[in-house]
């Protein structure tokens, strides 16, 4: 699924890939804060719609997606029966939550270039941290690309093919052990690198980009009023009476993306 | 299982924040330490790395019968230490939040669950090595079940401390089209919640679905450690030795 993610952040061009960074930002925390105070199913399931609209809007494989944001909601199965069916409410809400979270977090990973992403995290946190992430990132690929060279090998030579289990997780187990050789061959060769290039704990990265354009106002301005719905339960519920505009609005932008995808330019996009 | 699968708003602010604290204050320390070595530090940053995303990878493989995904964190613990460990398991579950894996609110006291994992199995692996005349297989199985076992205790602790009461969070299920110039007249009300019973969260019953799910998990990854330790045991026994960085 990352490398997926990766793919479609650097890849894509779409209006919400054309954002920049910084206010899309800015913007996902406030969904995200609005997303983690509100106990308002109506806002839950307008901001779904309004993120979904976003997906399709950026272009990405919806489906792949929308099935990733649920993914969350299947691991809360064992809270979900200790609860037991005595409040389906409470249930529902923590669902929504969860899947609302997970699809802010991808519609902001899947539109924006991790270099991008990692220099605004170098704003807020240790350049040490960062530059961890970063070759963790970095690594990942790596790790991906000689996992499934030694997988074909395994396959080739039967390994995968055995009946018996016990001899399959050792040929697997076997795998792994030789990906994390290798993988720790290719960093030490990387750390040679670094201290070549005098690594004294901080390694270069471009800048957030700060622009308000049309674009970059209205993706601020929905995160507003997002963080404002979300609260709405804190600041004496003026804003509840109202909540049904914002799933109005969520429906809207749903179809109003639907309709740019299959009837823009070039047609709808086409994922094998 | 030993993951807090919690989506962000459900546990209260001081538990997260608490979790936050006690995390931003373990990897301030493990960032210290690094840092007052300059000679180690590049070595330890790019294995830091490879080891954090080979946990990503597994990490992101569920093993979908029992909502089981393999951790390889005590593997983590045995290639860097209980230290850079730590951090390794703090990166990860971070990058797992950045993708939708577990609420951003919960990274925190998510990274206390794994890397109480990392740290315990890194020690009780080393322990182990000392005290027993097993095969490094056995060693690592033995480490990697007693860590996964004591993490879901910590992770079953912190749900039951959390007292998640869905009564307190009543939730509202309402949509209301006001109109703001002439309040009363526009208002329709689309959807209209009925009242519940508030249900307690049953702790017993949620330990018993972990413990239940978990325990099979804790077998499988036991069995893949070990044989990945075994494995390494062979071919470059000096992976599993840990050099100490000195200050």
């Amino acid at each position: 699924m990352i490398e997926l993610v990766d793919f479609w952040a650097i890849k894509l061009t779409s209006p919400v890939h054309r954002v920049a960074a910084g206010p899309k930002l800015v913007a996902a925390g406030l969904i995200l804060a609005g997303v983690i105070v509100s106990r308002d199913l109506v806002f839950l399931a307008g901001t779904f719609l309004l993120l979904t609209g976003v997906i399709l809007l950026a272009g990405l494989p919806w489906v792949r997606v929308l099935l990733a944001g649920f993914y969350p909601a299947v691991l809360l199965a064992p809270l979900l029966i200790a609860q037991g069916l005595g409040n389906p409410l409470g249930g529902l809400l923590m669902v929504g939550k969860a899947v609302d979270a997970a699809l802010t977090m991808l519609a902001v990973v899947t539109t924006t270039p991790y270099p991008v992403l990692f220099a605004a995290l170098r704003r807020v946190g240790p350049g040490l941290l960062v530059d961890t992430l970063f070759v963790a990132y970095r690594s990942f690929f790596i790790l991906i690309r000689v996992t499934q060279d030694v997988l074909l090998a395994l396959r080739l030579r039967g390994g995968l093919g055995a009946r018996h289990w016990g001899r399959r997780l050792t040929n697997i187990s076997q795998g792994i052990g030789l990906v994390i050789i290798r993988g720790i061959d290719l960093s030490e060769d990387f750390s040679r690198v670094l201290r070549l290039r005098g690594y004294r704990g901080r390694l270069g990265a471009p800048g957030t980009e700060w622009r308000f354009r049309p674009p970059e106002l209205g993706a601020l301005l929905l995160g507003l009023l997002a963080a404002a719905f979300g609260a709405e339960y804190f600041v004496g519920d003026v804003l509840a009476a109202y909540n049904g505009y914002w799933f109005v609005l969520g429906g809207l932008l749903l179809a109003g993306a639907a309709a740019f995808r299959v009837l823009g330019k070039g047609g709808p996009v086409r994922w094998r | 299982m030993s993951h807090i699968h919690l989506p962000d708003g459900i546990l209260p602010v001081w538990l997260v924040l608490l979790g936050w604290v006690v995390t931003a204050a373990i990897v301030a320390g493990v960032l210290w330490y690094l840092q007052r070595n300059p000679a180690e530090l590049t070595g330890r940053i790019a294995r830091l790395g490879v080891v954090a995303a080979l946990m990503m990878v597994g990490m992101s493989l569920e093993v979908v019968p029992i909502a089981y995904h393999f951790n390889l964190s005590v593997l983590a613990g045995i290639l860097l230490g209980p230290a850079a460990g730590f951090l390794a398991a703090f990166i990860v579950v971070f990058m797992l939040a950045l993708f939708g894996h577990g609420g951003i609110t919960v990274v925190g006291l998510n990274t206390l669950v794994i890397g109480t994992e990392v740290v315990l199995g890194s020690v009780l692996f080393r322990v182990f090595s000392r005290t027993l005349r097993a095969s490094p297989f056995w060693r690592a199985f033995l480490g990697t079940v007693l860590a996964l076992a004591v993490s879901t205790t910590l992770m079953v602790g912190i749900i039951g401390v959390a007292r998640i009461n869905p009564a307190e969070q009543a939730p509202r299920a309402t949509a209301t089209f006001s109109n703001p110039f002439q309040e009363g007249l526009v208002r329709v009300e689309v959807l209209q919640e009925e009242a519940h019973e508030p249900a307690e969260l049953d702790l017993p019953t949620f330990a018993g679905v972990v413990y239940a799910l978990g325990a099979v998990g804790w077998v499988l990854e036991g069995l893949l450690t070990g044989f990945i330790v075994r494995y390494l045991s062979q071919v470059r026994p000096d992976l599993l030795v840990v050099r100490r960085a000195r200050p």
